[in-house]
């Protein structure tokens, strides 16, 4: 008995934790060029299109599949993004503002590091948590990114 | 759609029970017809979400095959196919959509004479969706299948023995809430935002078997 409930427990929490595909994203297609916090993330690769926000992975524990946090003492928002299957990528922006073009540094997708690149922000708005912008640099072309951050 | 369901088998229990009473000749009737397509609702899910892009599939070319089996005077029933095509291309890739459409119809004819003929049908069939193009140099395509129902008014103008030149118009209303993408090795479903309708207008010829 003892073990049915440890196991109905578990489920319980799984199920109040776990956070939905988003069946809404479009993996095949880029998100438009947006500066309205809509939580978008793409860029191609080698001429293939990877889409964040539809996938979730816990061994990351968080709920959705892009993340940009801001560490406001450092000045560097930490990104993170899943794509469908294991795919992923991470980089760091450093001394985030609007307007300039900024090199985005340790650059690494499927934990294999790549090349750093330009980002060039649209909007950073630090009341709305809301950062917008276009990326690309070695084999990453046509990225962009609206996203609403959240602080360290 | 409950009913469209309840209207469609009321069409066919009358036109079975009006053959019954009936010895109208039976007649055959194939035909085939071309023409024009309109989109009521939007497609999406192609290979680019431009608004502008999107609306160049608001047009496309039809074409249609249809048999019917004339019960009597007033009524038969038969099959449909019909076929919407668009295409178009972009910056980064292009797409190819059809929209093929099957479905039994039932059909009254409401004007009736030696040379001309008036005839309404309807029909509930399966839809499906394809569009298969590219994107980045890469193959993309997307498709789904679902329920569709079928409005239509038909003339006919005899203008040979046997022969007859065909004015269709129809009303094709889709449902269906996702749609399957298949690109770079894999396959996503994906939600479609409201449904697509689309009205068609084509000409053609039928030809009309006497027993």
């Amino acid at each position: 008995m003892k073990k049915y409930i440890i196991i109905l427990i578990a489920f319980i929490i799984y199920s109040s934790t776990s956070c939905d595909e988003n069946y809404s994203v479009d993996p095949t297609v880029l998100p438009p060029i947006t500066q309205n916090g809509e939580n978008t993330f793409g860029f191609l690769m080698d001429s293939w299109i990877y889409v964040g926000g539809r996938y979730c992975d816990y061994s990351w524990n968080e709920e959705q599949s892009i993340s940009f946090l801001y560490n406001r003492d450092q000045n560097i928002m930490y990104v993170k993004v899943l794509f469908s299957g294991n795919d992923h990528i991470h980089f760091n922006i450093n001394n985030p503002q609007k307007g300039d073009n900024i090199t985005y540094t340790n650059t690494y997708f499927n934990g294999d590091q790549i090349d750093n690149g330009l980002v060039k922000i649209t909007r950073f708005d630090k009341e709305r948590n809301i950062i917008s912008g276009t990326f690309e640099g070695g084999r990453i072309t046509l990225g962009r990114f609206d996203v609403v951050y959240e602080d360290e | 759609m409950k009913h469209f369901i309840l209207i469609f088998m009321v069409l066919i229990v009358t036109s079975a029970q009006l053959a019954a009473q009936n010895d109208y000749q039976s007649l055959h009737t194939v035909a085939v017809r071309a023409g024009y397509g309109h989109l009521s609702g939007k497609l999406q899910r192609l290979s680019s979400n431009d608004d502008n892009y999107e609306n160049r599939f608001d047009y496309g070319y039809v074409w249609e095959g249809e048999y019917t089996f004339r019960l009597n005077r007033v009524s038969g029933f038969g099959v449909v196919f019909s076929q919407y095509i668009a295409e178009s291309s972009h910056q980064y890739g292009k797409d190819h959509v059809t929209i093929s459409y099957i479905s039994p119809l039932a059909n009254l004819f409401v004007i009736q004479t030696d040379h001309f003929s008036v005839q309404i049908n309807s029909g509930i069939g399966i839809y499906y969706y394809n569009d298969y193009g590219n994107t980045f140099g890469h193959s993309r395509n997307a498709y789904n299948q679902d329920i569709a129902t079928r409005f239509g008014l038909t003339l006919d103008q005899k203008i040979a023995k046997n022969l007859y030149i065909e004015l269709s118009s129809s009303y094709i209303t889709t449902t269906g809430d996702r749609m399957k993408v298949k690109y770079h090795d894999q396959t996503t479903e994906i939600d479609i935002n409201g449904h697509f309708d689309h009205f068609n207008l084509t000409l053609g010829i039928a030809y009309r078997f006497h027993n």
